[in-house]
C-alpha cells in the first residue's frame, strides 16, 4: 500500500503500546499493541465485550486509557487538553448510533465544527458541505433535519460531518449495526469510496464482506487484547487461533 | 437510490363525510348502538350539561345582579395601571405600549405568522359562543329567575338589570341563529372561502374602537355633573390612536419585510432586546426630560451625562473586545491589553480614598496587566490573561468609592474578555460579541435609571411606580434576571467540578426552601446589611433582586431535567468533531435542553408572574393591592365595599395575560417542531 505523504512523514498515523483500560474493576484493555501506517484501513472485530470500541474510542480520548502510550501523528495522548483537542481535529469519528444535532438541519450540522472550530466563514462551510452532501450522495438532503431522514442517510450525513473538518484518519464504530439491512449496503458504499481516496481508516464492524474487500489488514480482538491480526486472506481462509477458528465459525 | 416514487396505482384514502351537528351529537353526547348505553350516555351527557349551565348561571346572576358596581372597575382603571403615575407624564405611557405594539405587529411581518382561517370555522365559533351565552342567561338565578319558566321575556321593568339580560338572551339568539344560516351558506359554497387569521385581531381593534366612542353608562352618583358618560372618559382617543399606529405599522413592516427580510429579523432581535432599557427608560428619566442634561450639553459634564456614559461605555468595550476579540498580532493585542493596564493603574490614582490594600492592589493588577503585554507571546493567552486580570479588579472595586455605573461596567467587561477567546476568533464570533455588548451597556444605563442611587444619572423616585405598570415591571425585570442565571446554575449543578455541583446545589435547595415572601422580605429589609457599606439600592431594585434569586432556582431544576434528558452520546459527538466543552455545552447540548424544557419553563414564567402580586406584603402598591385595598377602602360611597367586582376583575386581567402567555408559548412548541424531531 503506497503510504500517503502527510504530516511530518516519516512517522506512522497511529501507534499504540500496551494500551490498558479498566471500567471499575473490568479491564476492558489488557494491552494493546499495534502500529497503523497512513492510508491504511484496518477492520476490528471479535465478539461483543471484547474492547473494540473501548479501543478506537481511546484512540480519540472519547476515553482515557490508564496504561501503555498512544501516539497519533507524532502527538503522545496525555491528559493536555490542548494536545487532546489539536488529535481530534485530525480524528473523524462516526457513531453507531450516528449521533447527528437533531435540533440543527443537516447543513448546520456539517458546518458547526468547521466554522466554529476552523474559523471558516459561513458560504465557504456551506459550500464544501455541498461538495461532501454530493459525496456521500443525499445533496437534495440539506435543508431537512436529521429526524426526516431514514437511518441510513442520517449516518452518511454523519460521515459527511466527520470529513467536514478534513481529518487524516476516521474512526467507525459499528456505523452499520443499528441499520435496517436494506440501508447497509449504502454507507458500506460510502465508507469504500473513503477508503479508495487514501483515507487512514480504523472500522470496527462485524461486516465480513467489508473486511474482505476493503480492509488491508483484519484485526481480532477478544478479552481486550489483539488475538490475531493479518491480511483479510490470511485471516479468513487460515486462522492461526483457536478463538479465532470458533468466531469465524460462528458467524460466517 | 433515494428518490422513492410511489406506485402509481395508490389508492386515496377514503374521503370522511362530513358529519351535520346531529350527527356529531349522536357519535360524540348519546353514543351506543343499544338503548341501554344510547340511555346511560345521554343521562351523563344531560347530567354534566346542567352541572356546567348552573355553575355558569351563578356567574351571570353575580354579574348581573342589580347592587353590582362595575364603575368601581371602569372608574379607578388609571389607579389600577399606574397608580400614582403624574398626570401630565401619562404620554410617558403611551410611548411606552406604543414602542411595544409596534415592535409586536413588525414581529408578526417579519416572522410571516398568520395563516388563513376558514369562514365556516369562524361561523361555527361564534354560533357556539351565542348559544353559551344564551344558556347561562337562561341559568340566572337573580331575581324573576326562579326556573325555566321564561323569565327572561320580562319587559315591564327597563331600568332593572334583568332586563339588559333580557336583552342580552334575544340578541344572542339572534346572533346564534344568523350565525347558523351564515355557516350553513359558507358550508354549501363549492371552495372553502378563507380570511387571513390577522383579520381577527383587527375586527376586534375595530369593535373596542367603536365601543370607545359610541357606548354610554350610567355615571355613578357625585362623578360628574352628566348621567351617563363614555367608556373611557379619558383613554378613548389614546387608545383609538395606538390602535391606527398599530395598524399601519403592520402595513409598513409588511412592506419592510418585503424589502429586507434578513436585515429586519435582525434589527427586529436587536429591538426587542433594547426595548427594554428603552421603555424603562421612557418611563422612568426624571420627570422634567431634559434634552441638554439627556445629551450632555446641559449643566451635567458631557461624561457624566446619560449619552457621555453610554459613548464611554458602549464605544470603549466595543472597540477593546473587537480587537481582542480576534488577535490580528501580537502587537495589536499587546498595545491594547498594555493601555487597559495602564488605564487601571491610573485609576488607583483617581480613585485613591479606598482602603489601602485596594489601592495597592489595582495599581498592581495594572503592571501585571502591563507586563503581561510584553511578556505574553500567545495573543490568546495575552486576552485569557487579561480577562482574569479585569476579573479580579471587578472584585476589588466593589470596596472602593465610586460611581455605582462604574463598577457594573467592569463587572461586565471583564466577562466579556474572558469570554472572548471561546467565542470571539472569528469574524463572525467577534461581531456576535460587540453585538452583545451595545445592549450591555444599554441595560445598564438603564438599569441604574430605575434605581442607582450614587450614579450621575438623575432618575424619577421610584414611589411613583405602582399599580399594573409595577407588577409588569417587576415580572418582565425577575425573569430577565432568573432566565440566565438558572441556566448558569444548572449548568454549574450538572458539571464535573465538584465545587461548582455543591455550591450550584447547596444554592438551589437553601432557596427553594425558603417562602417566596421570606426572599421578599430578605429584599427589602436585609439585603443592604449584606452589600459594601454605602452599597444602597433602591428598594425596587432590591425587590427585583429577590424575585430573581427566588425563581432562578426553580428555573434551574427546571433546565435540569432538560440537560439530563439529554443522551451522553450528543456531547461525544460534539467533542468528536473538535468543539471545546465551552462550545459543545452552549452549541449542541444546551439549545436541545431548552427546547426540552419550553413547557415546564412557560409554566414557571406564569407561576412568576402571577407571584409578583406577593409584593403588597412589603408594601409595594401592586396592581392587586390597589384591586384588594385602595379602591374598596375610598372615601366615595360609590367604591366603598366593592371587594367582590374588583376581585372579579383581577381574576379576568391575570387570565387573559397568563392565557395569551401559554398560547403563544404553544405556538411556539409547534413552530419548532418541539416533539416531533
Amino acid at each position: 500500500m503506497a503510504a500517503k505523504q502527510t504530516g511530518n512523514g516519516s512517522t506512522p498515523a497511529i501507534v499504540c503500546e500496551g494500551v490498558k483500560k479498566w471500567f471499575g474493576d473490568f479491564q476492558a484493555l489488557s494491552g494493546v499493541t499495534t502500529t497503523i501506517g497512513w492510508g491504511e484501513v484496518v477492520v476490528v472485530i471479535g465478539p461483543s465485550g471484547s474492547g473494540k470500541s473501548t479501543f478506537i474510542r481511546c484512540i480519540n480520548r472519547l476515553e482515557s486509557h490508564q496504561a501503555g502510550r498512544i501516539v497519533v501523528d507524532g502527538r503522545e495522548m496525555t491528559n493536555d487538553l490542548r494536545n487532546i483537542d489539536a488529535i481530534r481535529r485530525d480524528v473523524g469519528m462516526v457513531f453507531q448510533q450516528f449521533n447527528l444535532f437533531p435540533h440543527l438541519t443537516v447543513m448546520e450540522n456539517i458546518t458547526l465544527a468547521p466554522i466554529w472550530v476552523r474559523n471558516r466563514t459561513r458560504t465557504d462551510a456551506e459550500s464544501q458541505a455541498r461538495q461532501l452532501l454530493e459525496r456521500v450522495g443525499i445533496p437534495e438532503q440539506a435543508d431537512k433535519y436529521p429526524g426526516q431522514l431514514s437511518g441510513g442517510q442520517q449516518q452518511r450525513v454523519a460521515i459527511a460531518r466527520s470529513l467536514a473538518m478534513n481529518p487524516r484518519i476516521m474512526l467507525f464504530d459499528e456505523p452499520t449495526s443499528a441499520l435496517d439491512p436494506e440501508m447497509i449496503k449504502e454507507v458500506l458504499d460510502v465508507m469504500k469510496e473513503l477508503a479508495e481516496s487514501g483515507m487512514t481508516m480504523i472500522v470496527v464492524t462485524h461486516e465480513m464482506g467489508f473486511a474482505r474487500e476493503v480492509a488491508h489488514r483484519v484485526l481480532f480482538f477478544d478479552y481486550g487484547t489483539v488475538v490475531e491480526e493479518g491480511t483479510p486472506e490470511h485471516f479468513f481462509t487460515n486462522p492461526q487461533h483457536d478463538r479465532t477458528k470458533l468466531f469465524l465459525s460462528q458467524i460466517l | 437510490m433515494e428518490q422513492m416514487t410511489p406506485p402509481q396505482t395508490a389508492e386515496l384514502a377514503p374521503e370522511k363525510p362530513r358529519s351535520g351537528p346531529w350527527a356529531w351529537c349522536r357519535e360524540n353526547l348519546f353514543a351506543g348502538d343499544t338503548w341501554g348505553p344510547i340511555a346511560f350516555n345521554a343521562f351523563l351527557t344531560v347530567a354534566f350539561v346542567l352541572i356546567v349551565l348552573n355553575l355558569m348561571g351563578f356567574v351571570t346572576t353575580y354579574l348581573f345582579a342589580a347592587e353590582r358596581r362595575w364603575a368601581a372597575v371602569t372608574y379607578n382603571m388609571k389607579l389600577l395601571m399606574v397608580q400614582a403615575f403624574p398626570q401630565d407624564d401619562l404620554i410617558r405611557i403611551w410611548v411606552s405600549i406604543g414602542i411595544f405594539a409596534v415592535l409586536v405587529v413588525w414581529s408578526l411581518a417579519s416572522w410571516e405568522f398568520g395563516g388563513q382561517i376558514s369562514v365556516e370555522k369562524m361561523a361555527q365559533g361564534v354560533r357556539a359562543a351565542f348559544v353559551l351565552v344564551f344558556l347561562t342567561g337562561i341559568m340566572h338565578h337573580g331575581e324573576g329567575a326562579a326556573s325555566f319558566g321564561l323569565p327572561f321575556l320580562r319587559f315591564d321593568n327597563p331600568a332593572d338589570w334583568s332586563s339588559i339580560r333580557t336583552w342580552i338572551e334575544l340578541a344572542s339568539l339572534a346572533g346564534a341563529v344568523a350565525a347558523h344560516f351564515f355557516a350553513q351558506a359558507a358550508h354549501r359554497r363549492e371552495s372553502e372561502q378563507t380570511v387571513p387569521i390577522l383579520v381577527v385581531p383587527v375586527l376586534g381593534m375595530a369593535l373596542v374602537t367603536l365601543a370607545l366612542w359610541t357606548v354610554w353608562l350610567p355615571v355613578p352618583e357625585g362623578q360628574f355633573d352628566e348621567t351617563t358618560a363614555r367608556i373611557a372618559t379619558t383613554t378613548a382617543r389614546p387608545w383609538t390612536i395606538l390602535f391606527g399606529v398599530t395598524i399601519l405599522a403592520y402595513f409598513v413592516g409588511i412592506f419592510l419585510h418585503r424589502q429586507r427580510p434578513k436585515l429586519m429579523r435582525r434589527v427586529l432581535i436587536s429591538a426587542w432586546i433594547l426595548s427594554y432599557p428603552i421603555i424603562i427608560f421612557v418611563i422612568q428619566r426624571d420627570p422634567i426630560l431634559d434634552w441638554a442634561d439627556i445629551l450632555g450639553f446641559g449643566e451635567t459634564p458631557f461624561l457624566s451625562s446619560d449619552l457621555g456614559t453610554l459613548l464611554i461605555f458602549g464605544i470603549l468595550g466595543s472597540v477593546v473586545i473587537w480587537v481582542v476579540g480576534l488577535p490580528p498580532n501580537r502587537a495589536v493585542t499587546g498595545a491594547t491589553v498594555g493601555i487597559l493596564g495602564v488605564i487601571v493603574g491610573l485609576m488607583s490614582f483617581a480613585f485613591g480614598d479606598g482602603p489601602l490594600w485596594s489601592t495597592v492592589l489595582m495599581a498592581a493588577i495594572g503592571l501585571a496587566l502591563v507586563a503581561a503585554a510584553i511578556t505574553i507571546h500567545e495573543p490568546v493567552e495575552m486576552v485569557r490573561a487579561a480577562g482574569a486580570g479585569l476579573a479580579m479588579l471587578a472584585l476589588i472595586i466593589w470596596f472602593v468609592p465610586m460611581p455605582f455605573v462604574y463598577r457594573t461596567f467592569m463587572v461586565a467587561l471583564a466577562l466579556a474578555l474572558l469570554s472572548a477567546p471561546v467565542f470571539g476568533g472569528t469574524e463572525q464570533g467577534r461581531a456576535n460579541l460587540v453585538r452583545a455588548w451595545i445592549p450591555i451597556s444599554f441595560l445598564i444605563v438603564a438599569a441604574f435609571l430605575l434605581g442607582g442611587s450614587d450614579t450621575s444619572l438623575e432618575f424619577q423616585s421610584t414611589t411613583f411606580l405602582g399599580g399594573f405598570n409595577l407588577t409588569i415591571l417587576l415580572a418582565i425585570s425577575g425573569l430577565a434576571l432568573s432566565l440566565p442565571a438558572g441556566l448558569v446554575l444548572a449548568l454549574a449543578r450538572t458539571s464535573s467540578l465538584p465545587i461548582f455541583r455543591l455550591l450550584a446545589t447547596g444554592y438551589i435547595e437553601l432557596v427553594r426552601s425558603i417562602p417566596m415572601i421570606t426572599w421578599l422580605f430578605f429584599g427589602s429589609a436585609m439585603l443592604t446589611a449584606f452589600l459594601p457599606s454605602g452599597v444602597e439600592f433602591d428598594e425596587i431594585v432590591r425587590v427585583v433582586a429577590a424575585i430573581a434569586i427566588f425563581n432562578s432556582a426553580y428555573v434551574a431544576e427546571n433546565i435540569r431535567g432538560g440537560l439530563q434528558a439529554i443522551n451522553k452520546g450528543q456531547y461525544e459527538a460534539a467533542r468528536a468533531v473538535g468543539l471545546s466543552v465551552v462550545q459543545s455545552t452552549s452549541l449542541v447540548i444546551l439549545p436541545q435542553a431548552i427546547r426540552t424544557v419550553i413547557p415546564a419553563l412557560v409554566g414557571s414564567i406564569i407561576i412568576a408572574f402571577k407571584d409578583t402580586s406577593l409584593v403588597a406584603i412589603i408594601g409595594l402598591a401592586d396592581v392587586l393591592l390597589i384591586a384588594r385595598n385602595f379602591v374598596p377602602q375610598q372615601s366615595d360611597p360609590n367604591f366603598q365595599g366593592t371587594l367582590t367586582q374588583m376581585m372579579f376583575f383581577m381574576a379576568l386581567f391575570y387570565w387573559v395575560f397568563t392565557f395569551t402567555i401559554s398560547r403563544l408559548a404553544l405556538r411556539y412548541e409547534k413552530s419548532i417542531g418541539l416533539g416531533e424531531r
